[in-house]
């Protein structure tokens, strides 16, 4: 009965469609969905080849029917494609999510049908122009070529030899100038495209021995100006372009032609004529590595020097890839070109190294290099046709992540012939070459400009990468694709060589004659080939990574002479935090032999001393154990500066060491204490003894005996027990005439043992609080011997010094708050602002303290980077009310817990530009903060919480924070108006402006970091200012950025203490709360409360308009006329005056 | 005298030679509801009061007018809930804001003689003012909180003693006793006595019935049934689908999939 009444209904509803009738097909492919495939695709690199046929059917299908537009009801019967869609994207990608972010990016940088066509046409007339040129008559000696001396064009090269005078005759290429590189397999990268066109220098040009001593370079160039001189000169309206010369892979022995067209789509395509040899034009075995194809002779160097001819294996290859570009691009194209999933992949891939900087420049991983790797997977069937691009970017950095190229050994190669003339084995490639990575022509090594650093800085990039995509409920696409990351957050010091005259010094003296002849005295290898193994055998096991960043040099026209390669580099390094900070560098015993070479290295700074265990050793000693941990975390730069002077003779000033220049924020100012030692020498090393005391204090209260209940729990919940109070906190507090007097209270939160005695009215409970306070307060006296006060918000305790503040927490307090009963007499539960703010206070926060102390002890660099933001918060004068201490310190918990492109930073400096960067980038919007303490939040509770947020944005504040202790949805951290939108736009925006001031340091080589300009607040745009009484300011004796205005009069700073207030009496911190609370339809105000002079006003918009009498909105007005009022400017600046009197000394219109 | 809309005008001066004060508009208060506590006739209505002035403030003004009975604030003027003074123990504050007052005299012809005012003045004979404000009125707030531990368990114990009375009769009148007519008041007290009235328990015990019912249904008996959830699940995963595009037609309007 009940069956059949179903099915009816069943049947009613679905109606429409077939789903019911049509049995087989509905179970066929229900089984589909259901079926579970190991065929994950994930962490297989190899999938089982049977699948081959069938997936590749359903690639075809599954991009038709992306494009059908999705109308149809949800219950319509599947159709097969749909549920191979559903099931491929189940299999094949990481998530739904993902694919569609994927294809989202990919038609972002995908280029219109248009454009491409416009790209054909200038090839096509260009391929046209090419091939009509004419051959020059004869030979011309170098001195007598007149088309040269006529021509507006200069040679774009500058040789550092002499070059025997040589032969040059223009002949047409034989082939068709051809597309090469991403164009012509469809992966071009970004807004801006650049077309490869690749012309073969017919091997006529050359003669045959002309492959030594830099004659090559030379005829190349003279090629290319003759071909640029033409250009110049053709008739064809539609070649016309601005010309321009550049530095191929930033060498500046292989210029391009750089050609901007004219036209309109000029704006978004360059195309970049490279001229290379024809293959046939030399033999490739001439370049194996051990020859030498540069003479010393062509340096000036003498007769008997020369008589050991030096191998170029370097210089070799770089002739060798002129040789094969195109074979190997000919290679490229044939397997990528026809896979559209392999183009894609390779997009993804190019993608992920630009936005970490690793593809660029002379030492980057070349996007042709990624394409190789690519082409030598498939062929060694790591990867097939049928591959998703999400699969073929996994499985490429699967093999990257567990390469070892720089091995002996583990090189690898892509030719398959092993017995070519003279072919070098991989053992020889192996000795010549860091690593190795053999292209098809079994000579050239394509890695041989990599060096190991950015070998192991890619292959550690590749494993993150992994990591990421593993790591579920991670949004790793962001992280991967999207999220750029530029030099000065990537690393956590930054080096920067920015004087030429210094590195050319350094290369003058220092350079070795192998490494002249295989960079064929190229700067950039020489310097770097210098500087290398003395940062790598000084820092060792300190760093993880080196990093190089290059300075791209810019393209010029082609009628200036070519372009003198900048002489600057910058290094970046990424801390090993286990050893980094260690005082102290052991060497070998005295008597060793090796004691000589430690000493030899170490300079100065090596020295006998004796240890604990006996032995008595070489050390260098950088920091004495008792320094701050911000002053140990500089020991890499005094490790640098030291070895930089000690080799090369490169003082600290002729460099520039970015690591910790705006620690300045959280020292102790000296100005007011006397006396500094290790460890009141800043806010993170002040913390520590307040810590212990506080410990103590919380021993104490547990032994009080006779408190009619135990104390069950204590813990600490001001900023200074999460190590994120910037302000030094020093043991100056003491009690004066039966009052504490001291610049801060720290709190504490007690919780007493269960009771069900509790009263069950909020008056009455708090009245026992206060019972318990005064309890406490007399048995601290009496067993021992504490000052101690009873205040009905706690028992203000003093305690060597500082001032602690204990309070219980009953969780009875907050239900209480909750508590209302709605018109059914039903008792309902309902959050409150009040109790949200109290348990917040009371019970999250002690978690939360003790939770991110526990961050600290893991990331010690958490600590300082939240006060160098907070420090910075405020000085643009966002106060707590504004934008709460907390919310800061999650943020920034988050930036070192999560999983993102970037691991943790271990320098505070850099923590707070990756802080900056985050404020700046990111989409408030749409993105929410999951603080996941040891992950307690399970996946599937995260992606739910998304998913509301998603839904319902409107019911979450501006800027949501959760974490693992919050429940669920509640949003405790921040509120609907703190921060309010446009607070977090201002502070968005006002971290971009500082960014940006700050990637301009990082550019401009004469610049250093301005800490002064990142930490004044820009007085511009408010109305007023509301001057405050110096001796109630209170001041957080760190450094002070704003200089005191001289016309006050009423203050000048002297080097003394200020008075020392009461403690816990903020008048400052309550006014505003009383201004903010009379003035929220009429104002705005913003304060710096690490000592601000001033309270800034803004007025809210239409405030003085002229408007009609009304009951509601009378407050502040005055009569104008006719029944209209209006708000008037002096009776509020009065109404100020007389609430702050005796706090503000003076009101200042602007 | 000028006047707005019947409102009086009055300028509030702070002290004798206060310029650019505010001006309090004052009318006799009037509205069709009867409430006790702002008798008709007896009080006078005030709007636009700054947030220093006190209710001691205004009691002192306007006893020249006549006896003040009492002095109300509240935010605005149509809502009934005026500000009541929180008791020490709650650590509350009255608002500090702009708000309006009810004055109540004991004498009809007070408010009229009130009304002829000119000026609020707060200040004494003297020219001194009677604000409290600024430093003074925080140092005074924050040092109240520090009340000597004897006087302050002295008041503990008198607030306890009424508290454990009041919550004693609430016991009494809790128990299940019938009354004159035979209702027993279920309280939570004693043998037979109700669950508690609060929202979760109640929501606890609806899902409890809730949930008992579909365990005794059958799910996955009947050939209708199982299709019915294989086409759940096309359904949940083409849901899912959806979500994930309409999640990315949002990052799609703040163009975040331009990677340069």
């Amino acid at each position: 009965m009940l069956r059949a009444k179903k099915k009816q209904e069943m049947e009613q509803e679905y109606s429409e469609d077939s789903m019911i009738e049509n049995g087989t097909s509905d179970s066929d492919s229900s089984e589909d969905l259901n079926e579970e495939n190991s065929d994950d695709g994930f962490s297989d690199t190899e999938d089982p080849s049977p699948e081959l046929p069938k997936t590749k059917r359903k690639q075809e299908e599954t991009s038709k029917s992306n494009k059908k537009p999705k109308l149809e009801p949800k219950f319509k019967q599947p159709t097969a494609e749909e549920i191979n869609e559903l099931r491929e994207t189940e299999n094949n990608f990481h998530s739904n999510l993902f694919r569609l972010q994927i294809q989202e990016m990919l038609k972002e940088i995908k280029i219109k049908p248009k454009m491409s066509n416009q790209i054909e046409e200038w090839v096509e007339k260009f391929q046209d122009f090419v091939m009509n040129l004419k051959d020059q008559k004869s030979k011309h000696d170098e001195e007598k070529m007149t088309w040269l001396e006529n021509s507006k064009v200069k040679l774009p090269i500058i040789l550092e030899c002499r070059l025997k005078p040589l032969k040059f005759q223009f002949l047409k290429p034989k082939n068709k100038p051809v597309i090469v590189g991403s164009a012509a397999n469809n992966t071009q990268l970004g807004s801006k495209l650049t077309v490869d066109i690749l012309v073969e220098i017919p091997e006529e040009c050359f003669r045959k021995d002309e492959y030594l001593n830099l004659v090559y370079e030379k005829k190349r160039a003279l090629y290319l100006t003759y071909l640029t001189d033409q250009l110049l000169k053709t008739k064809d309206e539609g070649l016309k372009s601005h010309l321009k010369f550049s530095y191929h892979h930033n060498h500046p022995y292989r210029p391009v032609l750089e050609a901007v067209p004219f036209e309109e789509f000029g704006k978004k395509v360059s195309f970049r004529v490279l001229v290379v040899p024809e293959e046939s034009s030399f033999k490739l075995n001439r370049f194996v590595p051990w020859t030498s194809n540069i003479r010393g002779s062509t340096f000036g160097e003498k007769a008997e020097e020369e008589s050991t001819h030096l191998a170029t294996p370097t210089y070799n290859s770089n002739f060798l890839f002129d040789l094969t570009t195109k074979s190997s691009n000919t290679l490229i194209t044939e397997i990528i070109g026809e896979n559209q999933n392999f183009q894609e992949g390779l997009l993804l891939l190019k993608i992920w190294l630009r936005q970490r900087n690793l593809d660029s420049g002379y030492f980057g991983f070349s996007s042709h290099l990624m394409a190789m790797f690519i082409v030598y997977l498939y062929r060694k069937k790591r990867l097939h046709l049928s591959m998703s691009s999400y699969q073929v970017a996994r499985n490429v950095w699967n093999h990257l992540a567990v390469s070892e190229w720089n091995k002996e050994g583990k090189g690898i190669s892509m030719c398959e012939e092993t017995d070519l003339p003279n072919q070098p084995t991989m053992e020889q490639f192996h000795s010549y070459f860091n690593v190795v990575f053999v292209d098809h022509s079994g000579y050239l090594n394509l890695c041989a400009n990599l060096p190991v650093e950015q070998y192991l800085r890619i292959r550690s990039e590749a494993e993150q990468a992994v990591h990421l995509l593993n790591a579920k409920g991670v949004n790793s696409f962001q992280e991967l694709f999207l999220k750029k990351t530029p030099k000065h957050i990537q690393f956590d010091h930054l080096l920067r060589f920015s004087q030429p005259h210094v590195v050319n010094r350094v290369i003058i003296n220092h350079s070795k004659r192998e490494h002249n002849h295989d960079s064929a005295k190229h700067w950039l290898p020489r310097f770097y080939n210098i500087l290398l193994p003395i940062l790598r055998r000084g820092l060792g096991e300190r760093v993880k990574s080196i990093g190089i960043v290059e300075t791209e040099m810019k393209p010029w026209t082609v009628n200036s002479p070519a372009l003198k390669p900048e002489k600057s580099l910058q290094i970046g390094l990424t801390l090993n935090p286990d050893i980094a900070f260690d005082i102290l560098d052991k060497g070998p015993q005295a008597n060793e032999e090796s004691s000589k070479e430690f000493r030899d290295f170490w300079g100065s700074k090596a020295s006998l001393r004796r240890f604990q265990d006996g032995s008595i050793t070489e050390a260098c000693v950088w920091s004495s154990a008792t320094d701050s941990l911000s002053t140990k975390r500089l020991i890499c730069q005094k490790i640098v500066e030291h070895l930089l002077d000690h080799h090369l003779q490169v003082k600290s000033t002729e460099i520039f060491y970015s690591a910790g220049q705006i620690d300045k924020v959280f020292k102790l100012n000296t100005l007011y204490v006397r006396e500094v030692t290790d460890l009141t020498e800043d806010a993170e090393s002040c913390t520590l003894a307040v810590i212990q005391n506080a410990d103590d204090l919380g021993k104490q209260l547990r032994q009080l005996t006779d408190l009619p209940l135990d104390i069950s729990g204590i813990q600490g919940t001001s900023s200074i027990f999460r190590y994120c109070n910037p302000e030094t906190i020093l043991p100056h507090s003491k009690k004066i005439e039966g009052v504490f007097h001291g610049y801060s209270v720290h709190d504490i939160v007690i919780q007493l043992g269960a009771s069900g005695k509790w009263p069950s009215t909020l008056s009455a409970l708090r009245a026992l609080k206060a019972a318990f306070y005064i309890q406490i307060a007399e048995k601290l006296r009496d067993q021992f011997k504490l000052q101690s006060k009873t205040s009905l918000d706690g028992v203000y305790v003093l305690k060597k010094g500082y001032v602690f503040r204990v309070q219980i927490f009953h969780p009875k307090e907050i239900v209480l708050l909750k508590q209302t009963v709605n018109e059914k007499g039903i008792t309902q539960y309902k959050d409150t602002p009040v109790s949200l703010e109290l348990e917040k206070k009371l019970s999250l926060l002690p978690k939360v303290t003790s939770a991110l102390h526990g961050v600290y002890q893991q990331y010690s660099s958490f600590g300082p980077t939240v006060m160098i933001a907070k420090r910075w918060i405020k000085s643009q004068l966002i106060d707590n009310d504004l934008w709460s201490d907390e919310c800061t310190e999650l943020m920034i918990a988050n930036q070192f817990l999560k999983m993102g492109a970037l691991p943790p930073t271990h320098q505070p400096q850099t923590g707070f530009l990756r802080f900056l960067d985050m404020l700046a980038n990111t989409d408030w919007n749409a993105e929410m903060i999951v603080v996941n303490f040891n992950n307690e939040i399970s996946e599937k509770e995260i992606s739910k919480l998304e998913q509301k947020f998603a839904k319902e944005r409107d019911t979450f504040p501006a800027l949501f924070i959760t974490t693992s202790y919050d429940n669920g949805n509640t949003s405790y951290w921040t509120l609907k108006e703190k921060p309010s939108h446009l607070i977090l736009k201002r502070l968005c925006f006002l971290a971009k402006s500082a960014l940006e001031m700050l990637s301009k340091v990082f550019e401009d080589p004469k610049q250093t970091i301005p800490t002064d300009d990142l930490f004044k607040p820009n007085t511009e745009g408010y109305n007023a200012l509301i001057h405050l009484n110096p001796s109630l300011v209170q001041r957080c004796l760190s450094t002070e950025f704003e200089e005191p205005k001289k016309q006050e009069g009423s203050f000048v700073r002297k080097p003394e203490k200020p008075n020392l207030p009461i403690a816990g009496y903020s008048p400052i911190t309550r006014a505003l709360q009383d201004l903010r609370e009379s003035f929220s339809e009429f104002a705005i105000f913003f304060y710096d409360s690490y000592g601000g002079k001033y309270i800034s006003v803004i007025w809210k918009p239409d405030l003085f308009e002229v408007k009609d009498f009304q009951v509601s909105s009378a407050n502040l007005t005055t009569v104008v006329k006719d029944n209209r009022v209006k708000v008037k400017k002096e009776t509020i600046l009065e109404d100020f005056r007389i609430m702050l009197s005796g706090i503000c000394t003076n009101i200042e219109e602007l | 005298m000028p006047e707005i809309e019947g409102y009086k005008l009055m300028q509030l001066k702070v002290t004798p030679k206060a310029s650019n004060c505010n001006t309090v508009y004052a009318r006799e208060h009037f509205i069709r509801v009867v409430d006790p506590v702002k008798p008709k006739g007896r009080t006078l209505f005030l709007l636009n009061i700054p947030p220093y002035v006190s209710e001691g403030n205004l009691q002192k003004v306007f006893s020249k007018c006549g006896k003040v009975e009492n002095v109300f604030f509240a935010e605005k003027a149509g809502r009934d809930d005026v500000w009541t003074t929180p008791d020490i123990f709650t650590l509350e504050r009255s608002p500090y804001k702009y708000k309006v007052a009810f004055v109540v005299f004991s004498d009809s012809k007070s408010v009229q003689s009130a009304l002829k005012l000119k000026s609020i003045d707060l200040f004494d004979e003297s020219g001194n003012t009677l604000v409290k404000s600024g430093a003074d009125r925080y140092l005074e707030e924050f040092m109240s909180k520090f009340i000597p531990e004897g006087i302050l368990q002295d008041k503990i114990d008198d607030f306890m003693r009424i508290y454990d009375l009041t919550e004693k009769k609430e016991r009494e009148a809790g128990k299940n006793q019938e009354d004159d007519d035979g209702w027993v008041t279920v309280g939570s007290q004693g043998r037979n006595s109700g669950f508690q009235q609060t929202e979760s328990v109640i929501n606890k015990l609806e899902t409890k019935i809730a949930k008992s019912k579909k365990d005794k249904e059958l799910k996955n008996f009947y050939t209708f049934q199982i299709r019915e959830n294989k086409m759940k699940k096309i359904v949940d995963l083409r849901n899912k689908f959806e979500e994930d595009k309409k999640k990315i037609e949002i990052m799609k309007q703040t163009r975040r999939f331009k990677p340069f």
